[in-house]
């Protein structure tokens, strides 16, 4: 049955693209939860889910709108959160729950539920296109590189922003990059797996990471190996049980979480 | 032009919205000097280091370091800086020891992972000048807060920089560690020619270990050699008339 499952097109895409994700999702993740912004993928989903309100409403593609007003609202929330006029996290808040009103607003413009909105809510692998796949590799592309040039740099901001200022540091300009690329990397993941599920997605393979390991990069590393596993196995289970994608694989990693508090924790 | 001057303070005023923190303080600091900042909570001790490094902008006046304003000072390498606070933050970040101190390479423009033998020679130099080598896989939130003051310490050293600025660095050290870490500034200071300024409460230990106080009270009330700081009644300026400085002879 494994074999016989990728004589289908979407499965194949399904696959390109949540390995894409697997490892770019915890890269990012990995920055925001050592800052203890994780908070912030959820917000944007959220923020998300109105660009594709938004998308069905004007007769857009969602994809793109979603992409489009989730990096806007990121570098909102950057903004805000560097201007110091809040909280960081009661922007998150606002963020979250003001752009969740306004989407129950516009899909009730749109006439209610459909069945493609049901999908963004909590993921399908039969909606992912072909050119979801190239944006999903362009943005793998960028992160990538972007986190492994600026390694040094992205380290110490999440260490000290105050030191890695006066360490000639960009402060501003990196973390702006680094909102930014979580905004496309959640706009894009949410498809697969779900509004309710991107932040699972980025956060639960980096925690489950920080148990076993024993250093910054070694995290990287644990990261990708649970969440590329996660993924594997949750598209494989999703395709077998015929359950949502994003909830199957969330499921997995939540389960990688789970076995690794049963390492003991040494420095 | 080149002159000694490590750091120019002239005329800088600043303030916080209905909350003047600093009223027209001027100072220069030479190099190879050994300042101890003092003045009581909410004097304006931080703001003056955060001034001087770029952290926040200033109202008006100048401020600069090695002859440059710190608006264009871009030679970061040359300043070593251990924060406030710095060492309470992190228990949770899944870091090593190692990778604390290496961070401080940044300000050589390192990018990728990539390092040279010459970078490991430093990480090994400063790991030794703080006496923390057996420390150096250990994870950064499993060490006691005066074990990571001594790291973040190394850190700042760990660029090799002519200017040191520690801001309260021996909060929560034990005694013994203390004496360790004023041996190590010392050394620092004379075999090594840094400069050092050095924010902290401890009176007796300041006029003991420094060559320049700057006492502030948001305004510079003076800028002396520990001797005549001793001698003179800058203290009941400062602290009012009932503190006095007791002076311990030390002779362990
Ligand atoms: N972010 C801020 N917003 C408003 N006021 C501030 C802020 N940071 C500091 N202040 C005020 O600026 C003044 C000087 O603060 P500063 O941190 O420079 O004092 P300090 O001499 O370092 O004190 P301490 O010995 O307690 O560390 C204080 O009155 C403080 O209340
Ligand atoms: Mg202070």
């Amino acid at each position: 049955m494994f074999v016989e499952m990728f004589q289908f097109d979407f499965i194949i895409r399904a696959f390109q693209a949540g390995l894409l994700l697997a490892v770019i999702a915890p890269i990012i993740g990995v920055f925001l939860v050592v800052r203890r912004y994780s908070l912030l993928a959820d917000a944007l989903s959220h923020v998300s889910l109105m660009g594709v309100a938004i998308g069905f409403l004007l007769k857009l593609n969602p994809v793109l709108t979603a992409l489009f007003v989730s990096a806007a609202a990121a570098l909102g929330i950057e903004r805000l959160r560097q201007k110091q006029k809040m909280f960081g996290e009661s922007v998150l808040a606002v963020f979250l729950s003001g752009s969740l009103a306004i989407a129950v607003v516009l899909i009730g413009m749109a006439k209610g539920f459909n069945v493609n909105l049901l999908n963004f809510l909590f993921g399908s692998l039969s909606t992912v296109r072909e050119s979801d796949v190239w944006l999903i590799g362009s943005l793998s592309l960028v992160v990538v590189a972007f986190c492994t040039i600026f390694y040094r740099q992205l380290f110490l901001i999440s260490l000290d922003e105050d030191l890695a200022k006066v360490s000639g540091v960009s402060v501003n300009m990196l973390n702006t990059i680094l909102v930014i690329l979580a905004a496309c990397t959640v706009a894009l993941a949410m498809q697969m797996v779900g509004v309710l599920l991107v932040g699972a997605l980025m956060v639960m393979p980096v925690l489950a990471a920080m148990q076993v390991a024993k250093s910054f990069l070694q995290t990287f590393g644990f990261a990708l190996f649970f969440s590329i596993l996660s993924v594997i196995t949750g598209l494989f289970l999703s395709y077998a049980l015929n359950i949502a994608s994003g909830g199957a694989i969330v499921l997995v990693s939540l389960c990688f979480f789970l076995l690794s508090l049963l390492f003991p924790k040494q420095g | 032009m080149h002159n000694n001057n490590c750091i120019e303070f002239a005329n800088i005023n600043f303030s916080y919205p209905h909350n003047q923190v600093l009223d027209d303080i001027s100072f220069t600091v030479q190099e190879g000097d050994y300042v101890g900042l003092v003045g009581g909570n909410g004097s304006g001790k931080t703001t003056i280091l955060r001034i001087m490094l770029g952290l926040i902008p200033f109202a008006s006046g100048s401020a600069k370091l090695f002859g440059e304003d710190v608006e264009d000072f871009d030679a970061w390498h040359l300043i070593g800086y251990v924060p406030q606070h710095v060492a309470r933050g992190e228990a949770s970040f899944g870091t090593t020891v190692r990778e604390v101190i290496e961070s401080g390479l940044v300000s050589r423009k390192k990018y990728f992972l990539h390092k040279q033998p010459a970078d490991e020679k430093l990480i090994q130099w400063a790991m030794n000048v703080a006496e923390i080598a057996d420390l150096e896989h250990r994870m950064i939130g499993m060490l006691s807060g005066g074990e990571r003051q001594l790291v973040f310490i190394a850190r700042a050293l760990v660029s090799r920089p002519k200017l040191l600025v520690l801001d309260e660095p021996t909060t929560g050290v034990d005694a013994q560690s203390q004496e360790r870490f004023y041996r190590l500034l010392s050394a620092l200071n004379q075999s090594h020619g840094m400069t050092i300024m050095l924010v902290s409460h401890d009176l007796e230990v300041v006029a003991r270990e420094v060559k320049t106080v700057i006492c502030v009270n948001r305004k510079l009330v003076c800028h002396v050699n520990s001797r005549e700081f001793i001698e003179g009644d800058y203290l009941k300026r400062l602290y009012g008339e009932d503190m006095k400085y007791i002076h311990h002879e030390h002779n362990h």
